[in-house]
């Protein structure tokens, strides 16, 4: 440690990646933790940040500075902690690069775009004893943690069966735009970071969401993340599954988009499974509204898009992410235990800003969203290596009966963005 | 319409398709084909029961005369006309003689009782037998009954492995036979009324299908051998099977018994309740072909019994264009089956959250709830709108009915064997990715055989015991 945090101290922030979520998440560290300035904003498009400079500006009195390369971060002593916000691919070379510099971390979800870099992660932060704060942020859900209680209470019983939901509306076909020339203002070579040197274009750059080259996909890595995060925190955080299957394809766009558009995905975990749904299609399933996301109101679990079923032999409980709340259900829909849940970003910021402080494991930590981020990672390649089963060595984190999903497993990184 | 075509081809014989012909008209021309040709012999079975008329009398046997057989044959005579029980035939002598008494009680006829389904089967005045044994004799009493020029009602689940399903198949097609699966949802008019809306467009394209079957049930525990009770023909209960000692946690002489446990006896819970929710499934969805990948997960972790068949189930089918998954158990005593006052009422539907049996289709404009056994259908849009919808009628009478129809104008029957095989198969896969380690298995739907899997391949047929054989060529 650099220096040392009293429980008051001023934190130094710096955010990297100023797109909407980044924005949005700086200015509410700021606005909703004491003591907090935001000394940077680095960002290798110019056209983005702007808000964020200027509302901060406001609210500290001082402008933040604006830079593209997160280097110049770095090597700023005063900077004690980073925001990642950055497209996936960018995550864990960034998280890696901050715990190096002494920096602590607060990086979002998908917390990397493979499994080695997760476990590199991990070591990384165990060495430079960083404070880094994954943002799957339902690990800072009071109801999270109650439901985590109720279950190993005994009260839902044996587990039977778990099902996580990330079945989202809204699906385009896709066309892929003609390469084209770099806009002005953005430094391509800085945004594709470790990814493979390409021409511009348009579909990679506003849809990277959609190339397994820069993410795990927009429903799975972008927001199944969350829920399984979530089930997995509720059962206790089982480790690694044994094994994974994953049946998906591009089944109503075949548009030659990486990410398709359904997976279906069982994780066998021993004495239960958990199933997911991870698509993206039709309008009739709605992800929790924010009426619920902040009130006392549970959703229409039926149609809840990102909802998670625990069953136990005594009940079943129904559980929402970002602030959907759990109820246990028994005989004749008859709810025997409830919460109601509230959205808990605020918390893990305000957690993460504590943890730096105070130096205690922050809720979201990385361990931990390594195991869940290695769920991504698992399907997607069972998906890639044909809709297949794969067998997991847990310990040494490799696959045992497939050499491609073990090849399409390794990231290759560009000479200047290795780890 | 083909067995009509082929046995009243036959020059000479007198075409029993006359709405007019009478029992003892019939028996009549029985009599004269076997007295005055050999030749003919092998015909008069198929005979008697391919060119009937529309009211002719339709001759029924029971085999296999528990509870549920019972039920189903007394309702069937009291919902067609002209139909009768000749004999009931069951290994156990109580139950036969329980059920020789509810069928006199009810249809004031009392039938005669047989050990031996093979007097059935030599019997010419039966026309069709009715199978609701345990599911290991289901499909050799199927293929002796085609065999014999018997039409036949079987229970589900058809078959206990996919080979015995296939020469189902095999003899309801070389014999002519209608052969009608106990699947009675296939006779549901919104079950149609479903495949219809889904065929129209209106879903849009079907992305993904979950299938339900999540029961409730407690801890089995085994039981010691025992002896063999008075009155029961344990080697012909038996079957096919190995022999082995009496075991009372395999058999009980007043109620059905755990057979249901054991794999040489059924596939389980998934075959006994989860075949119609699949079924169902397959019907509404076009009937697709078998599929050709199947992930298989099971356990008895919920209480911890020493069962074969397990406890839970977790299954996908991989159909290429979509998947259909499958949660079948019997660990959630708070889910329940579609309760009776729904499955007979046309303005209810059940609470889909908790229904044990219902099946979600998602299509790319709308989400179906679909329910067996009279739970009937809704769609739902945008913001929880229904946008289309049908109430369900348990459909029991009119599969019974159905059958009957069939038998009278040789037309394939709601049930028909080869769907009713496609069907089993999608149990018979789960179990086996189970048995074989909780595996994916690859499956070559031509040759009904998983590719590169000695093991899952050795599954696909049971051994056969002398005489209970199965013959490869049917």
């Amino acid at each position: 440690m650099k220096k040392n945090l009293g429980a008051n101290n001023k934190v130094i922030l710096a955010l990297i990646g100023a797109g909407g979520r980044g924005t949005s998440v700086i200015l509410s560290m700021k606005e909703n933790t004491p003591n907090v300035e935001v000394k940077y904003i680095c960002e290798v498009d110019a056209s983005r940040g702007g808000r964020a400079i200027e509302e901060l500006s406001k609210m500290q009195g001082y402008k933040p500075k604006r830079v593209g390369d997160m280097r110049h971060v770095f090597d700023d002593k005063e900077v004690d902690a980073v925001v990642i916000c950055t497209p996936e691919h960018w995550h864990a070379l960034a998280a890696i690069r901050a715990c190096r510099a002494g920096k602590d971390v607060y990086v979002e979800k998908n917390i990397s775009l493979a499994i080695e870099e997760g476990r590199k992660m991990i070591d990384t932060v165990h060495e430079h004893k960083r404070i880094v704060q994954c943002g799957t942020q339902n690990r800072s859900a009071a109801y999270a943690e109650s439901a985590r209680k109720y279950i190993q209470s005994g009260k839902l019983g044996n587990i039977v069966h778990v099902k996580s939901y990330c079945m989202l509306p809204g699906s385009k076909p896709w066309f892929l735009k003609p390469d084209s020339p770099v806009p002005e203002g953005l430094d391509w070579n800085q945004w594709l970071g470790p990814a493979p040197l390409v021409p511009y274009n348009l579909s990679r750059h506003k849809a990277w969401y959609d190339w397994w080259a820069y993410s795990g996909g927009y429903s799975l890595a972008g927001d199944a993340s969350h829920v399984m995060d979530l089930a997995r925190m509720v059962l206790g955080d089982p480790d690694h599954p044994k094994s994974v299957y994953c049946a998906g394809g591009r089944y109503l766009h075949d548009d030659k988009r990486d990410v398709p558009d359904i997976q279906n995905i069982t994780y066998d975990y021993g004495s239960y499974t958990l199933s997911c749904v991870s698509s993206q299609f039709g309008e009739y399933m709605a992800k929790t509204k924010s009426e619920i996301r902040y009130g006392n109101k549970f959703p229409d679990w039926k149609l809840n898009a990102t909802r998670t079923e625990i069953y136990g032999i005594e009940g079943m409980m129904y559980l929402g992410r970002h602030g959907g709340g759990w109820q246990v259900l028994s005989n004749n829909g008859e709810v025997v235990a409830e919460e109601f849940g509230m959205f808990p970003d605020i918390e893990h910021q305000q957690n993460f800003i504590d943890s730096i402080r105070t130096r205690n494991t922050p809720d979201g930590n990385i361990e931990q969203g390594h195991l869940s981020a290695t769920l991504i990672h698992l399907a997607n390649l069972a998906y890639r290596s044909g809709d297949v089963q794969l067998l997991f060595d847990q310990e040494r984190e490799v696959f045992t009966n497939s050499s491609k999903a073990n090849e399409l497993s390794k990231v290759t990184y560009r000479p200047g963005f290795e780890i | 319409m083909r067995a009509l075509k082929i046995s009243c081809s036959i020059p000479l014989i007198p075409c029993l398709n006359k709405k007019s012909i009478s029992m003892k008209r019939r028996k009549f021309i029985d009599n004269t084909l076997i007295g005055t040709s050999g030749l003919l012999l092998g015909a008069s079975g198929l005979m008697t029961a391919s060119c009937k008329g529309a009211n002719n009398k339709v001759v029924l046997a029971l085999i296999g005369s528990g509870a549920r057989g019972t039920e189903a044959i007394i309702s069937t005579c009291k919902v067609n006309e002209n139909v009768e029980i000749k004999t009931v035939c069951d290994v156990n002598d109580l139950k036969a003689s329980k059920a020789i008494s509810a069928i006199e009680k009810e249809l004031g006829h009392r039938p005669q009782q047989s050990k031996n389904m093979q007097e059935v089967f030599d019997d010419k005045d039966i026309d069709a037998t009715w199978i609701s044994t345990p599911e290991h004799w289901h499909a050799l009493a199927t293929v002796w009954a085609c065999q014999t020029g018997k039409d036949v009602y079987v229970e589900k689940n058809p078959s206990t492995n996919i080979w015995e399903g296939r020469k189902m198949v095999e003899a309801a097609n070389k014999y002519n036979r209608i052969v009608q699966i106990g699947f009675q949802n296939r006779s549901a008019s919104y079950g149609h009324s479903a495949r219809e809306y889904i065929k129209s467009g209106k879903l849009g394209q079907v992305v993904h299908v979950m299938s339900y079957n999540m029961l409730g049930g407690s801890k089995w525990t085994a039981r010691p051998d025992g002896d063999i009770p008075n009155g029961l023909d344990w080697d012909a209960w038996l079957g096919h099977t190995p022999y082995r000692p009496y075991n009372p946690g395999m058999h009980d002489m007043n109620s059905r018994g755990g057979w249901g446990n054991f794999w040489d006896f059924s596939g389980g819970t998934l075959a006994d309740d989860a075949s119609h929710v699949l079924d169902l499934a397959r019907l509404v969805l076009g009937d697709p072909d078998h599929p050709t990948s199947i992930y298989g997960w099971g356990g008895n972790n919920a209480w911890g019994s020493e069962r074969e068949t397990p406890e839970f189930q977790n299954i996908t089918y991989d159909f290429n264009n979509f998947s259909i998954t499958c949660e079948s158990g019997n660990g959630t005593n708070y889910m329940k089956k579609t309760p009776l006052e729904i499955r007979f009422s046309e303005s209810q539907f059940p609470d889909w959250k908790q229904n044990a049996t219902r099946t979600e289709i998602y299509g790319a404009e709308g989400m179906m709830y679909l329910g067996r056994h009279g739970g009937g259908w809704q769609v739902y849009g945008k913001d929880g709108e229904v946008l289309a919808q049908e109430y369900g009628l348990f459909s029991d009478v009119m599969h019974q009915q159905n059958f009957i129809e069939c038998i009278r104008s040789r037309k394939q029957p709601n049930g028909d064997v080869e769907q009713g095989h496609k069907s089993a198969t999608l149990v018979h896969l789960g179990n086996i990715a189970y048995r074989v380690g909780n595996q994916q298995l690859v499956f070559d739907g031509r040759d009904e055989s998983f590719i590169d899997n000695d093991e899952a391949n050795a599954l696909l047929k049971a051994s056969y015991r002398e005489p209970y054989i199965i013959p490869d060529n049917v």
